[in-house]
């Protein structure tokens, strides 16, 4: 080979694999979404745009997943580490990196001080007081990081710095924690010494070699001891038992969960996992509601298995962080959030309304914002969640729990106006709202945005009456027979007759809503 | 646009070379000012009309120059040229922070209601381009060169995508010959690819791993031991001689590839002698730019000015144009107190072996002896205490502020274990590994090696070429898989 030949090697190969790339980047375009971000003046002028465009294609590019998963099993083999937040222990554990590394320690230098872990055992008790006072029982179920349970397999240098701060006689996270629910009074379980005792005895795996989950069957075995000191706390209540009566041998290479690593070609795959096999002796007539992060997934899957083998009647389960979609079943429902969609969801509370058992779900790393923002938002709402008989719902006050605005333009200093000509607005209650032979109206302020108008309002698809509305606000009474009221919500709706010239269409303003009706304030009350 | 992105790679790279090498010769330069114009765009259209603004000032401001008879005239446009240059520089780059700092005087507190937006975001590469567009102006100036006629080969000259973000600072006289005749062969597209590939592993196996130690100390200078202080001052020394050199052996490759040849800017740093070495061999362009635009011009200046006068006055001379090329070295680098430290910082080491030197040399003279070498000791200690300044000097470069890099060099040198044996989970294998693979590039080993085993005979050639692009594919997983981590130059 003459050097001519082999000056041709590398812009042979290189620039042929990258042109290799060009043209299936360009075949597989058609077959991919478009790119997301609107292209707006000022996002090419500040090169967000272009920055969005470089993203898609890096998203987009041909093979990306197999690249990968080589680059991830590249890591994993020659340099026996994860991707992103996961490490690579002995024998092919893989543990969170982050958690784990605040568990070894924590001792050394927590995260929160008793005082602020005094202030989050306070919210917890007063919610924890508020739903004892509507007859619901609570309790804090304390799980730990898998590093916690299984030191054993943690990388060497992990291993070190954990020995390293054992030593020190400083309190956990935990232990400040578990202080601060003691002097508050607060009613929890913390299953790190059961984990760890099932974990020595070997009977069940606690952790899947390849997760950083607990199992079901150890998630199965925290809640049953949960259950027994809950009966103790809470006598009137009844709870389940748990029973797991035999296992599937399931393949459980990587935990699904773990979205980076789950790309390893060949992590070991000579392990199986047992799949607990569930019944429940003594399930439970009552409705249980669970808030936690995505270790409750596994409680879930431990009271839950099928619409014909669960331990509650129902089941609502709200879940931080992961969004796993396993839809509404029967006796199940679930929901998923994150940090940045705060839980200010009415939906939350109708849950709460309904079960007779709250369970909240933590680690303890720290102070999650999630359950300090949970329990401010059930603390504040839990009171006046019910809309009841003759209570004054003024528009002009924020959202509230006991009130849904369908089509509706945002609270003005004066009420709300509807948006268009259909709008309605929803009456949440704990019961009934009125007995069968009561006698009941409602009362209600309205006006137009500038013309006279005819506004026909129905309760629960029933016609009740109509209101000639015009600029000035008025009040109307209109009758409802008892037999339109449902149960726990009520939908009062309004239809406008004819659609308003905007105030921006008469050239009267350069405010271009579609205004409807203008609600000031409205009620239901018994006829005195 | 970063060397390193998927887009880069897959599309930008490969469209832009096969329109380049399937035109005819007379067309590569207007795509090439078409490539770079597209390479810039992906920065903010805001900036590219900037750029396109300032690259036109330059092209009038070069034919202004050269049209004018009168030196006065001249002289003026000149004026123009850099006022603007450096009034354009000035404000993106210093004028937000130095309103900040003025309004917390009482007398120019009232600013604060003028310049209420705060801050303008800084274009990519401008301290870059804009050097470039005073070598130009400045070359004309001085009839080093004639002004560029051909508006796309000055705007090529400004924009060249390989180095518009960060540099290699170019002379202009040095592009202008290969504007005429640049030369593109399958050897200089072997030549280039071998650089780029080689930048392709520095910045993403070496630089890159780093990341996460460098981190680990400089967030959280507070509780940092001293362990852990020394050991991510080593890796971020690392962290950013592979970085930046990994990005000009990308550019200088590129710059191959299409027939340029872009001046090296780095050639074993951490191996220097004096202080004065190490800026030889460190960001070549950049000192050479200072040299050649700053510091002749102010020796010059002082020596027909006469300045300074006595039997030592040359060595003044030399000292106080060196005070000035390196404090505004420093402030090039950034606003603030701590850049014009970091300047006067290495003007101290400078200041010292300069005037050692020229006692030494008098010594020499006046008893006339002959030039010894140095003894081993002598050199072994001037190594370290180079490597010391660089430490230290490097410190107040990566610090948020003056009081972070003093409080970190404190915990450097007071022993403490505040943060214990934590650090230790930041030293995993890819660090590990980064930190081995980096010795290889510091010494020229590498160097060696290529020149000693892979370019013995034609078969280790083809080996060598095998083992390129079996770093090239690494380097493109890593590229792909571990995501993007930008290049810390192209902030200045």
């Amino acid at each position: 080979m003459n050097e001519n030949k082999v000056s041709k090697i590398l812009p042979v190969v290189i620039l042929g694999l990258l042109s290799l790339l060009l043209a299936l980047f360009l075949l597989k375009v058609p077959s991919v979404s478009s790119v997301s971000v609107a292209s707006s003046i000022d996002a090419v002028l500040d090169g967000s745009y272009q920055t969005s465009i470089s993203t898609w294609i890096s998203d987009n590019i041909y093979g990306q997943n197999f690249l990968h998963k080589v680059y991830n099993q590249l890591k994993y083999s020659l340099l026996h580490e994860g991707a992103d937040d996961w490490i690579i222990g002995k024998d092919g554990w893989i543990y969170s990196d982050s958690q784990s590394l605040f568990e070894i320690s924590s001792g050394r230098s927590p995260s929160a001080s008793y005082d602020q872990y005094l202030e989050y055992a306070d919210k917890i008790k007063q919610v924890q007081d508020a739903l004892e006072s509507k007859g619901k029982s609570f309790c804090l179920l304390l799980d730990s990081a898998k590093a916690a349970i299984c030191p054993e397999y943690l990388p060497s240098n992990y291993q070190f710095i954990a020995e390293k701060y054992s030593s020190v006689d400083l309190l956990t996270d935990g232990d400040l924690l578990k202080q601060a629910l003691d002097a508050r009074g607060v009613h929890y379980y913390d299953a790190t010494a059961l984990l760890k005792e099932l974990n020595e005895a070997g009977e069940i795996t606690v952790f899947h070699r390849t997760g950083h989950h607990w199992t079901i069957a150890a998630a199965s075995m925290a809640v049953n001891a949960m259950f027994d000191v809950m009966r103790q706390d809470y006598p009137d209540k009844t709870f389940p038992q748990i029973q797991i009566v035999g296992k599937t041998n399931d393949l459980f290479s990587v935990d699904t969960d773990i979205y980076d690593l789950q790309n390893i070609f060949s992590g070991k795959k000579d392990q199986n996992y047992d799949t607990p096999v569930i019944q429940y002796k003594d399930p439970s007539a009552e409705n249980m509601f669970l808030f936690g992060t995505s270790f409750g997934y596994e409680v879930l899957q431990a009271l839950y298995r099928n619409e014909g083998n669960r331990a509650f009647d129902t089941l609502a389960v709200y879940q931080y962080f992961t969004a796993r979609n396993i839809g509404d079943n029967d006796g199940l429902r679930t929901d998923s959030f994150r940090e940045e969609q705060p839980t200010s969801d009415r939906q939350i509370m109708n849950e709460i309304r309904d079960s007779d058992i709250v369970i909240m779900e933590q680690q303890m790393l720290g102070i999650p914002s999630t359950h300090v923002q949970w329990l401010d938002y059930v603390a504040a709402n839990l009171d006046s969640v019910y809309y009841t008989l003759g209570t004054n719902v003024a528009c002009a006050t924020p959202d509230q729990t006991l009130v849904e605005y369908g089509n509706f333009y945002a609270v003005e200093d004066w009420g709300r106006w509807s948006k268009g000509t259909d709008s309605s607005v929803t009456l949440y209650s704990q019961n009934t709202l009125a007995p069968k032979a009561a006698k009941v109206q409602l009362r209600i302020s309205a006006r137009a945005c500038n013309f006279s108008n005819c506004c026909m309002v129905s309760v629960n698809g029933h016609k009740i009456g109509t209101m000639e509305i015009d600029t000035e606000m008025k009040e109307f009474v209109l009758p409802i027979p008892s037999e339109y009221l449902k149960q726990k919500e009520n939908e009062i709706s309004f239809l406008l007759e004819n659609r308003f010239q905007t105030i921006y269409e008469l050239n009267a303003s350069g405010d271009n809503r579609s205004l409807g009706v203008g609600i000031g304030y409205l009620a239901i009350e018994e006829v005195s | 646009m970063s060397f390193t992105s998927s887009i880069f790679l897959i599309i930008f790279l490969p469209i832009c070379f096969f329109f380049f090498v399937l035109s005819n010769e007379k067309y590569r330069n207007p795509i090439l000012l078409i490539a770079s114009v597209v390479f810039y765009f992906w920065c903010g259209l805001h900036f590219l009309i900037l750029l396109l603004i300032s690259a036109a000032i330059a092209y009038i401001i070069g034919r202004a120059i050269e049209r004018s008879s009168s030196v006065a005239v001249k002289k003026t446009i000149l004026i123009v040229g850099i006022v603007y240059g450096v009034g354009n520089l000035f404000y993106y780059k210093y004028f937000y922070d130095l309103i900040s700092f003025l309004i917390q005087i009482p007398s120019f507190a009232s600013l604060g209601n003028i310049f209420q937006h705060g801050s303008v975001l800084l274009p990519l590469g401008i301290s870059f381009y804009t050097f470039s567009i005073l070598s130009y102006i400045l070359d004309v100036y001085w009839e080093k060169c004639a002004a560029q006629h051909n508006i796309i080969d000055l705007f090529l000259y400004v924009m060249f995508f390989p180095r518009v973000i960060q540099g290699p600072i170019m002379r202009y006289s040095d592009f202008e010959q290969q504007l005429k005749t640049p030369e593109v062969s399958i050897k200089k597209m072997d030549a280039g690819l071998q650089r780029f590939v080689i930048g392709m592993f520095k910045k993403l196996i070496i630089a890159d791993q780093l990341i996460d130690l460098v981190n680990y100390s400089f967030s959280g200078i507070a509780s940092v031991g001293t362990i852990p202080a020394w050991l991510s001052i080593i890796a971020y020394l690392f962290q950013l001689y592979f970085d930046f050199s990994g990005y000009s052996d990308m550019a200088f490759g590129m710059g191959l590839m299409f027939g340029f040849k872009i001046p090296e800017n780095f050639d074993h740093p951490y191996m220097s002698e004096t202080v004065s070495e190490y800026w030889r061999r460190w960001h070549i362009t950049l000192g050479a730019w200072f040299r050649d635009y700053l510091y002749m011009p102010l020796y010059r200046f002082f020596l027909e000015k006469r300045l300074f006068s006595g039997k030592h006055r040359m060595l003044y001379i030399d000292l106080a144009a060196l005070f000035i090329t390196w404090i505004l070295d420093g402030i090039w680098h950034g606003s603030g107190f701590k850049f014009f430290v970091y300047g006067l910082w290495w003007v101290a080491f400078m200041f010292i072996e300069r005037i050692s030197d020229y006692h030494k040399k008098l010594i020499r003279k006046r008893k006339k002896l002959p030039k010894k070498p140095e003894s081993l000791p002598e050199k072994i200690g001037k190594h370290i205490m180079t490597i010391f300044a660089i430490f230290l000097g490097q410190i107040i470069f990566r610090a948020d502020s003056l009081a972070t890099a003093i409080e970190y060099i404190k915990r450097m040198f007071v022993w403490n274990t505040q943060d214990g044996w934590l650090f230790l989970a930041k030293l995993n294998n890819s660090t590990v590994l980064a930190l081995a693979l980096g010795f290889i590039f510091i010494f020229p080993v590498w160097a060696f090696i290529k020149k000693h085993v892979f370019e013995r005979n034609m078969a280790m050639q083809v080996v060598y070429r095998g083992v390129l692009v079996f770093v090239f594919l690494v380097s493109f997983l890593y590229s792909v898989g571990a995501g993007y981590a930008p290049f810390l130059y192209q902030v200045f």
